[in-house]
């Protein structure tokens, strides 16, 4: 399972690295038919379908690292905006927002998969009495 | 009044903790399985280091489990889990603890039995934490210039290791045997004649089960209870039921705990029970971590994991406090097969082996101890004089016995000097013989051994031998105590004691011939 996965994350970030070099649509276009021959030479079709998925979620973070901000209640925009602006500077980019109740208060942020900052009331309790 | 109470109480817990938020460094669960857990992120994460798994958000109801980072790959770290995996789920949040693995160590310890974790199993309440420090499980060796030469001895109570292969403080000594030969025994009887030794200088004893039956494990700690062994013993469990990675880490947990008496200028003995189930249970790990298998699917450092381990057992030079961990490490065999893989390695490792063979067992020759693949390569140095005395005449008379003894059912055809000298074998063999839990202190096993080998047991016919060691103790602890006293005091067996002792003998022995 961990080869699979990564063997797609170095496909990925294969695929991406040349398509950044692509100055015109036609280069890109090109890297891609590369990208299918090479694939279909290694045997690994069967991974195209994961690879395109990492490609477009590299291209939604913009090759920087998603920040997850998860709430008790809703976010005002204010709020997002706000953290957004913090967080930016120091290489996050896009912003996604949950909201779980169970959390009773608070917020969470996940940065990445890397670290995590937990305000939220549940984990203030859990550290109380555990 | 209740309502006030309540706020009072939460008041009071809620000042005492520190509830800021903190930036964790976290990982992700990708997958869970046979015990190991493949982690994403944790960039930083150290080898052997301690992770905490939990779901998030996080429950009361459900602890996190711990994991020992084992594992460092490019875009993974792989742990093995050292509680229930069931409970692990895909997705579950990692953190770091930032720390080796560690387990409580300290004299709150005696007397208790405790898993590899430090969790207690015993049901006499929660360790004191006033009595107990932490120590992590993988400590560097001492270096050569901490040690010194093994110059004390272990007394086992066991005649025949105390004579022919002594035992000394600081020793690694291998018990290798077949199954249901009496390894497990002789361990439990070397713990139990501690009792003999005074309590300043009696060492703690730490009993490591590893793979073993928890029935068998509940036997052993009863009947060291019973006898009031219990008192300077901890006993670390792994059972068969518990997971390889607990198998994995008992030995060291057992051996963190002796090298804390060991520092502190004191001796302890820890015994590994057993060290082939300890290399099945790394083998199973590191085949899970996809490490590439060698020589029966062994890792390549199935060496490196019992080296390292064993030589944490020395004799501490005067400097560094003096102090010893002895070692004890049983090694099970298949059919008698000393030339396997990991009896060979821990033999190569070890100052020394006591081999129980199974047809010495069947003759019922018990301790079966080969005393001819037996050794102790410490040797006499870790022998009283006393002991000396009459140990180094038995070793030549049993090994001319050993030589002629396919003789023996032609004794009838043989000159007199070598039937004399088959029969007088034949009565030092009776002689080692010992009943389990029937330890003996030093002094009368001097005793019993100066009769044998002094010829006082020649005429009495093989079948009696036993009987008339037991009829000369009970007279020497009876009417002649001063005797056992005179060779327990000064560790040596004079020539004034050797006759007054040779004037009971003779007197006991009238009574079998």
């Amino acid at each position: 399972m961990q080869a699979r996965n990564n063997k797609i994350r170095r496909y990925v970030k294969a695929l991406v690295g040349s398509l950044a070099k692509a100055k015109t649509r036609k280069e890109a276009k090109a890297q891609m038919s590369n990208f299918f021959a090479l694939v279909k030479r290694r045997g690994d079709t069967k991974f195209l379908q994961a690879c395109l998925v990492g490609v477009q979620n590299e291209y939604k973070a913009k090759g920087k690292k998603v920040v997850e901000m998860v709430s008790a209640a809703p976010l005002s925009l204010t709020t997002q905006k706000k953290a957004l602006s913090i967080l930016k500077p120091k290489g996050f980019g896009a912003i996604t927002v949950r909201v779980n109740p169970q959390l009773l208060g608070g917020i969470a942020i996940f940065l990445g998969n890397e670290y995590l900052m937990d305000g939220t009331l549940r984990e203030k309790l859990y550290r109380m009495f555990l | 009044m209740e309502k006030d109470f309540i706020i009072e109480l939460l008041q009071k817990q809620i000042q005492g903790a520190n509830l800021k938020p903190k930036a964790e460094e976290i990982g992700r669960i990708v997958s869970v399985g046979d015990g190991i857990v493949s982690i994403e992120g944790l960039a930083n994460a150290m080898f052997s280091e301690m992770v905490l798994i939990s779901s998030w958000p996080a429950s009361l109801n459900q602890p996190p489990v711990a994991a020992l980072v084992l594992n460092l790959q490019e875009y993974l770290v792989e742990a093995v889990v050292l509680g229930d995996d069931v409970k692990v789920r895909e997705g579950d949040v990692v953190k770091r603890t930032g720390q080796v693995l560690s387990v409580p160590v300290g004299e709150a310890l005696l007397g208790r039995v405790i898993n590899p974790l430090g969790k207690e199993l015993d049901e006499k309440g929660k360790l004191s934490k006033e009595g107990l420090s932490s120590s992590p499980l993988e400590r560097n060796a001492p270096s050569v210039m901490a040690r010194e030469p093994v110059n004390t001895s272990l007394a086992t109570g066991i005649k025949v290791i105390d004579a022919t292969c002594p035992i000394g403080r600081g020793q690694r000594e291998l018990i290798i045997g077949d199954r249901q030969i009496g390894k497990t025994a002789l361990a439990q009887d070397v713990i139990l004649n501690q009792l003999n030794s005074p309590a300043k200088t009696r060492p703690i004893c730490i009993y490591v089960a590893i793979g073993q039956k928890a029935s068998k494990v509940a036997k052993l700690i009863r009947d060291l209870e019973s006898r009031g062994a219990m008192e300077y013993t901890v006993v670390v469990a792994a059972t068969a039921a518990d997971s390889a990675a607990l198998w994995y880490l008992a030995p060291f947990a057992g051996c963190t705990i002796g090298e804390y008496f060991r520092d502190k200028g004191k001796d302890a003995l820890v015994i590994y029970d057993d060290l082939s189930k300890h290399a099945w249970a790394w083998r199973q790990i590191a085949l899970l971590l996809k490490r590439p298998p060698g020589r029966e699917a062994y890792p390549g450092d199935i060496f490196y994991l019992h080296s390292r381990l064993l030589e944490r057992a020395a004799k501490l030079s005067k400097e560094q406090g003096g102090g010893s961990l002895t070692a004890l490490p049983i090694v099970e065999t298949q059919l008698g097969d000393v030339s396997a893989y990991i009896p060979t390695n821990v033999i190569s490792i070890t100052d020394g082996q006591i081999y129980l063979e199974p047809e010495l067992f069947f003759k019922g020759q018990r301790p079966a101890m080969n005393i001819g693949l037996s050794v102790s390569r410490v040797g006499s140095s870790a022998q009283t004089k006393a002991m000396k005395k009459v140990a180094s005449q038995l070793k030549l008379e049993l090994a001319q016995y050993q030589e002629l003894a396919a003789f023996a059912q032609f004794s009838q055809d043989l000159d007199e000097a070598t039937r004399k000298r088959i029969d007088r074998g034949a009565r030092l063999t009776e002689l080692l013989k010992q009943d389990q839990y029937a330890v003996m202190p030093m002094e009368e096993q001097v005793c019993s051994l100066f009769a044998g080998v002094a010829g006082f047991l020649d005429e009495i016919p093989v079948h009696k031998v036993l009987a008339f060691e037991q009829k000369l103790l009970e007279l020497l602890r009876n009417l002649h105590p001063d005797i056992l006293e005179d060779i327990r005091k000064t560790q040596d067996f004079s020539e004034d004691t050797q006759k007054k002792l040779q004037l009971i003998i003779e007197q006991v022995r009238k009574e079998f011939i």
